[in-house]
Order: C-alpha cells, then structure tokens, then sequence
C-alpha cells in the first residue's frame, strides 16, 4: 500500500512531463502553421521543382540528372535557411512575449525543455527533409539512384537537425534575431565550405609565407571545430549514387555527435540564464 | 505639389532617357569575338555552389553549353575561343568525370565549328575523357576519330586515335568501333595497309565475336578488294 502510495505522485509526474512534452509539440505545430511555414515552404519546394526542371531541361544530354543536382541544391539551401529562420524569430518572440515563461511553468525541467523544443523543431525539420527527397525524386524517377536518394534525405536531415540546434544555440544566447541569423548562416556557409578552403591549404597555390601559414593553421584548427558539413547530403549520391559509401557512417556520427554538442551547450547556456 | 516631386521626375525622366540611349548603343554593336576566361580551380567552382561539387558541375557543364547564346547574345562558334572552353570542360572533368553531358557539348555542340581547323583542343580533350574510362567512354574516342578525320581532315591524327582505340583493354567496345583504323586506313587511301590489318585479324583475332568476324570478312571482300 505504502509502496503504491510512493509510485503515485511518480506516475503522475511522467504523465505530467509527458503531456509537457506533448503540449510544447502542439505549440511549436501551431506556429508554424500560423507563420505558414509549411505552406510557404512547399511552395517554394515546388518553385525550385519547376525552376530546376526547366533549367535541366536544357541540357544537351542527361536534363534528369541535371534537374535533381539543381533540386537538390535548391531545396538544401531552402529547407536549411528555412529552419534557421524558423527558429530564430520563433525563440525571440518567445522571449519578447513572455510567452517562454508560461511554458517554463509546466511540470517540466529545464534541461528537458531545451531538448524537447530541439526535438520538435528536428521533427519539422526532418518532414521538410522528406519533402525536399520528393521534390529531387520527382526530377527524374527513372533515372535516379534510389539508395543515393535515400542517403540524400537521410544526411539533409541530420544536416538540417545540426542546424537547428546551431540555431537554437544562438537564439536562446544572444539577444537578436538578426544576429543569430547572421551567425548561423555564418556557420552554415564557413562549415559547407571547409572542405574546399582544407584542400586550398593543402594545395601547391595556397598563399605561402607567414600569412599564408597563419591562414592554413587557422583552416585546420576550424576543421576541428566545425563539423564537415560539404559531406551531408552531396548532389552526386542521387545522380550517380553512393558509389563507396565509406564515408556516410562517419557522417551520420558527426552529425549525431555535433547536435548533441550543440543541444547539450544550449542546455548548459540556457540554465544559466536569469529568466 | 510637395517640394522635390518635381525634381523626382525630373531625374526619373533622366534615368530613363539615359538607360535607353545605353540601350540603344549597346545594341548597335554586335557581340563580337567572345573570349572565354581561364577556369579557376575545381575548387573554386565547388565554393561557388557552397561544397556541393554535382552542383557546380551541372550549372557550369549549363553555362558552356548555352555559351554565346546568353544574355540576348547570339555568337557565332567560329568567335568562340576554343582553347579556353577546352580549358573548362577539363576543370569539369575534375567536378565530375562520370557524367558524359560536357563530351557530348564537346562533340555534338562545339564539333560542329565553321572553322574546324580550331577543332585541336576538342579532339584532345575528348581523347583525354575516353583514356579516363575506355570501358565506359570509348565512344568519345570514337567522336573523336569523326572530328579529326572528316572535320579537321587530319588522317594521320585520325588513325592515331584508332589505332589508341584498338588498343583499350574493355570488353565493352564493340567490335565497329574497336576496327575503326581499319575504317580510316582505307578512308585516307592506306587499301593496303587497311587489307594486311584486316587479314591480320582475323588470322590472329581469337577473341572477335562471330559477328566482328563475319563483318571484318564482309569489309575485306566488299570495300578492301
């Protein structure tokens, strides 16, 4: 009897946590519906669609696999953005609002909050990711390599889980939403670009001399801390498919490890804050 | 009306009459020869389209395919510089050697040249591309031995090319294109040498196909008598 007594207020704290967890979902669907956000990005989806269709369509030979690398260059760029806008102006207007306070007042600790607010802006981001697969499928279904596409969708949605947490990180930190805009579109571009910028140091034309060296030491120690992010979701995989596919658990690590990074610093940085 | 509206107009009205004059002179001129720029690295086209290397490749393979024919430009290809348009489908070559969309603009767009003396560095990149993969792309040596011999009329070239051809270690070439020096030997006047290759192969060729042989025989009794 005394044993059920104690579990009782247990249960009912996972039930309340839980329903939290539910009701922050509810909440972030709902406003995303109401900045249609779904709306507008489909319809962007199927402008890109339209443009990269009649764009590859122009090639001499192969106008599919010329109409998917477009779409899928398109639609990484809007479903990345897209999230990145997202979640920035949506956690200013929580803050300005004050709204963030009431949601904190809920059974529901700290740390859970960040996460589960990650989770649920993964979660939109992940159907975008779907959408944005049938959107580059549909450039030429005959022609494209199903398990290129799939490991496509798949590492655009890890890309864009990075990217939100990068985005939440910011927008929880700093004070602006143009500010974390302009930093994760920052990020974003300096960590789709390592790549290139490692293979210059390495290259026979890097600048030499003192700034040169200063420059390539600078490249290396941001390959350390930036993850590799012009290894997610290449336009080659649904072309010419996964050829060795060597390379595509070490990107699903990175991508699991670096959200997880940057989830756990939003946590770190969030509980800190005098709210 | 406000104070400046009338000063608003007055340089809209300016704008526009200048914009029109601009206009007016720049279609007077004819495009002119149009000079290609030295690719950059693959690299940098790849940081052109953020890392996605498909990208890049698929939009520049785009741009040389339409060059001349954009910006209400109309270039004729004999105004086209043909080295440096070479130069850039080697550096798309670099982005993305398996698509086969810049040796067809090679072949099939800039082949067709009203001066094919400039043709050299087509023909060179397209044997470049085949050496690559003969298995997959032997058929661009093939355009390669069409441009040389009845757009450039260099025999000899041709017949190196052929002869390179032979040579590639790929099941896939079929047998038409792995005889061409045959086909050339005889185009440039070398009966002779064509008739002794020809009997060479089939005394020796144990790995022609039974249709390869029946149309070596065909060729030898018909075109090589």
């Amino acid at each position: 009897m005394a044993a059920t007594a104690g579990a009782e207020p247990a249960v009912t704290a996972v039930r309340d946590s839980n329903r939290a967890h539910a009701m922050i979902l509810r909440y972030l669907l709902l406003t995303a519906l109401r900045d249609r956000l779904f709306a507008v990005m489909l319809l962007a989806l199927a402008a890109i669609w339209l443009l990269a269709v009649f764009a590859g369509g122009t090639s001499i030979v192969e106008d599919a696999q010329s109409a998917a690398a477009f779409a899928a260059f398109g639609t990484r760029l809007l479903v990345v953005l897209g999230m990145v806008l997202f979640v920035a102006l949506h956690v200013r207007r929580l803050l300005d609002s004050r709204e963030l306070h009431l949601l904190l007042s809920r059974p529901l600790a700290r740390p859970r909050f960040v996460v589960t607010y990650w989770a649920s802006f993964a979660l939109v981001a992940l159907g975008l990711s779907l959408a944005a697969g049938g959107a580059v499928w549909g450039t030429g279904p005959a022609v494209l390599d199903p398990a290129g596409l799939a490991a496509w969708t798949a590492t655009l949605a890890l890309e864009a889980a990075v990217m939100t947490a990068f985005a939440l990180f910011v927008a929880l930190g700093l004070d602006s939403a143009i500010a974390s805009v302009l930093a994760a579109a920052g990020f974003y571009v300096l960590a789709r670009m390592l790549g290139v910028l490692l293979a210059i140091t390495r290259s026979e034309l890097h600048p030499g001399g003192a700034f040169g060296d200063w420059m390539g030491g600078a490249v290396s120690a941001l390959a350390m801390l930036l993850p590799r992010l012009d290894r997610f979701a290449p336009g080659t995989w649904p072309v010419h498919g996964l050829g060795d596919a060597s390379g595509l658990g070490l990107v699903a690590v990175q991508g699991v490890l670096y959200t997880a990074l940057l989830v756990a610093a939003s946590v770190f940085d969030f509980n800190r804050r005098a709210l | 009306m406000r104070g400046g509206t009338w000063l608003a107009l007055a340089v809209v009205v300016a704008a526009l009459a200048g914009s029109a004059a601009i206009g007016r002179h720049l279609a007077a001129h004819g495009p002119g020869e149009l000079t290609v720029a030295d690719p950059p690295g693959a690299g940098v086209l790849r940081l052109h389209a953020l890392g996605d290397r498909q990208a890049a490749f698929r939009a520049h393979a785009l741009r040389l395919q339409h060059l001349g024919n954009l910006g209400g430009r109309i270039v004729p290809y004999k105004d086209i510089d043909y080295p440096g348009v070479a130069a850039w489908f080697r550096t798309l070559d670099r982005l993305d050697a398996r698509a086969d969309v810049v040796p067809s603009t090679a072949a099939l767009l800039y082949g067709n040249t009203q001066t094919p003396g400039e043709l050299r560095p087509i023909v060179r990149y397209l044997a470049e591309h085949a050496r690559r993969a003969p298995a997959r792309k032997w058929r661009w040596m093939a355009h390669a031995i069409y441009l040389a011999r009845h757009r450039m009329d260099d025999g000899e070239l041709a017949l190196k090319l052929a002869r390179e051809l032979r040579a590639f270690d790929a099941e896939t070439i079929p047998g038409w294109a792995r005889h061409m020096e045959v086909i050339v030997l005889a185009d440039v006047g070398r009966e002779r040498a064509a008739r002794a290759l020809v009997t060479r192969l089939l005394r020796d060729g144990e790995d022609l196909t039974p249709a390869e042989r029946r149309w070596l025989k065909f060729y030898l009794a018909r075109q090589l008598k």
